[in-house]
């Protein structure tokens, strides 16, 4: 069985609908990537797993269960963790504050605690008293990582981890995002940056119009630069 | 102006201005962090006036009893800001303001007609608890013992509640739900429970404000209505949702009315009001509130 299988939602902003029927499957230690242009429903995908956006129909099952209708909190008690792609740091809160009330929020232990998450990501240690708010774009995508690794979830849903972000940042992110994967965290990442995600997943699917357009190893893109080229061009 | 007037009128400033506090914030809390303007937050003062005077009237109809009544009254209104949070206001988050000021506007009346219809139109007293009678001669002037302790029962919880939200596990979920709630509970948090917390202590607050009154003002229909007022203009001299701007909007509104009287003795709501619309003119976001993003 998956770790996590998506079938069939269909999901509405309210009156315009954004996913038609799309279907998906991660299964335990696997990266998995959404790949679209704008507007093609990957940041709905994740909310609707989510519960912040829950699916009109279809269900969302959740190691055996269905969560589709949850209210996010479950969910993500439930071992899901959120990586928004807005960010949305709490930045009137310090960063130690941040890790805080996120580690309580999930109330799952594990391996991740605010010193094993500053030991990976160590300028978050170095800035553990300043505003979230304060910190650069970069910080603040680690800052926000780090807040989901110390709900210590299951599988970590990526929402465009890159956007906005220096290309030096970037690869950083990227090492970062590979050493997680290394250490079994099942990861389903969202990404406009083809280079970027296709470095990271171990199968892609390819979304258009709100369903999945393509789906397959991602090294079949990675060898394939026409194929490449023909579904991006979607 | 002699020493002893001015020692007066500071120490009846000081005392309105806890008062004040007191309610407002309760009022200013829940806005702040669940931003909902709560119109029926001096109800909830008015029906903990009123258990105060019931439960003394019950246990003890010579005197006594006050701090029972007292603990009854935030116990009760507690209960009620529960009830009301978790039946109705709750199906109200995210829709319209106009909806919440609607709804908690209907509170104000319901709860104004069911008082008078439990206790009728008269005026109720309560008497103080004896620990407190008497006064201090200070600077040539009595202070009661009663208002002195509310002179320092106002600062103690400012500093407690402010210390909770900024130290406290509690305080940093309450502030991160004030900033985004829908993030907090995508991180796991029961945020709907968070907010009935956040409103049963207000309420509490309300209702145990409600029964310290009583021994220096009566209990009477209207004191509701009249109560929120003030403590508006207290929220908006402060800044809406700022703890601590509260808390010294609740200073400058004491203090401005009870030396107002001495320099305007027939406009002395009148000067309140000036300090409010200077405040509104000069920062419309109060004095320690932020311009909205």
């Amino acid at each position: 069985m998956p770790f996590l299988s998506v079938e069939d939602i269909r999901t509405s902003y309210g009156l315009s609908q954004v996913l038609f029927g799309l279907s998906l499957e991660v299964n335990q230690g696997e990266c998995v990537c959404l790949l679209g242009r704008n507007g093609v429903g990957k940041s709905t995908t994740m909310r609707s797993i989510m519960g912040l956006t829950p699916p009109g129909s279809g269900r969302v099952l959740w190691r055996d269960q269905n969560v589709a209708g949850w209210p996010p909190y479950r969910i993500a008690r439930a071992g899901i963790g959120f990586v928004p792609e807005d960010r949305r740091i709490f930045a009137e809160l310090s960063v130690w504050e941040n890790l805080d009330v996120a580690a309580r929020a999930a109330g799952r232990p594990g391996r991740w605690s605010i010193a094993t998450v500053c030991e990976m990501f160590p300028v978050l240690g170095e800035r553990r008293n300043q505003p979230g708010g304060f910190l650069s774009g970069g910080e603040q995508q680690m800052l926000t990582i780090g807040r989901a690794l110390v709900g210590n979830p299951d599988l970590l849903l990526l929402d465009e981890p890159s956007e906005g972000l220096a290309p030096l940042i970037v690869d950083q992110l990227r090492e970062k995002i590979a050493e997680l994967k290394a250490e079994g965290l099942t990861i389903l990442l969202a990404e406009q940056g083809v280079a970027f995600s296709l470095a990271l997943a171990d199968r892609v699917y390819v979304l258009e119009k709100g369903a999945v357009r393509h789906t397959g190893p991602a090294s079949a893109l990675r060898d394939d630069p026409a194929l490449l080229d023909q579904l991006m061009a979607l | 102006m002699t020493v002893s007037l001015i020692a007066a009128q500071l120490f009846s400033g000081l005392t309105t201005a806890m008062f004040l506090f007191l309610i407002a914030s309760g009022l200013s809390l829940v806005f702040g962090i669940m931003r909902v303007l709560n119109f029926a937050h001096g109800s909830f003062y008015m029906v903990g006036a009123y258990i105060a005077w019931q439960v003394v009237t019950w246990l003890h109809p010579t005197g006594g009893a006050f701090w029972i009544a007292a603990l009854a009254s935030g116990v009760g209104v507690a209960i009620l800001g529960g009830v009301v949070e978790r039946l109705l206001l709750r199906h109200l988050y995210g829709q319209e303001e106009l909806y919440q000021l609607l709804f908690t506007y209907a509170l104000v009346l319901i709860l104004g007609d069911t008082a008078k219809f439990i206790w009728g139109t008269d005026q109720l007293s309560v008497q103080g608890p004896p620990v407190l009678s008497g006064g201090l001669h200070l600077l040539g002037t009595i202070l009661p013992y009663y208002n002195l302790f509310i002179i320092v029962v106002g600062p103690a919880i400012a500093i407690g509640v402010g210390l909770m939200l900024s130290r406290s596990s509690a305080g940093r979920l309450l502030r991160a739900a004030a900033y985004d709630r829908e993030m907090l509970g995508a991180l796991g948090a029961n945020v709907g429970l968070l907010y009935t917390g956040m409103f049963v202590a207000s309420s509490f607050l309300a209702g145990l404000a409600g029964a310290l009154i009583t021994p220096i003002v009566s209990v009477v229909p209207g004191m509701d209505v009249e109560v929120i007022v003030q403590a508006f203009i207290v929220v908006v001299i402060g800044g809406l949702g700022s703890f601590w701007g509260t808390f010294w909007g609740a200073m400058i509104y004491g203090l401005t009315l009870s030396f107002g009287i001495l320099v305007f003795p027939e406009f002395s709501l009148f000067s309140v009001y000036a300090l409010m619309a200077v405040v509104l003119i000069v920062r419309p976001w109060g004095l320690f509130g932020r311009p909205i993003r």
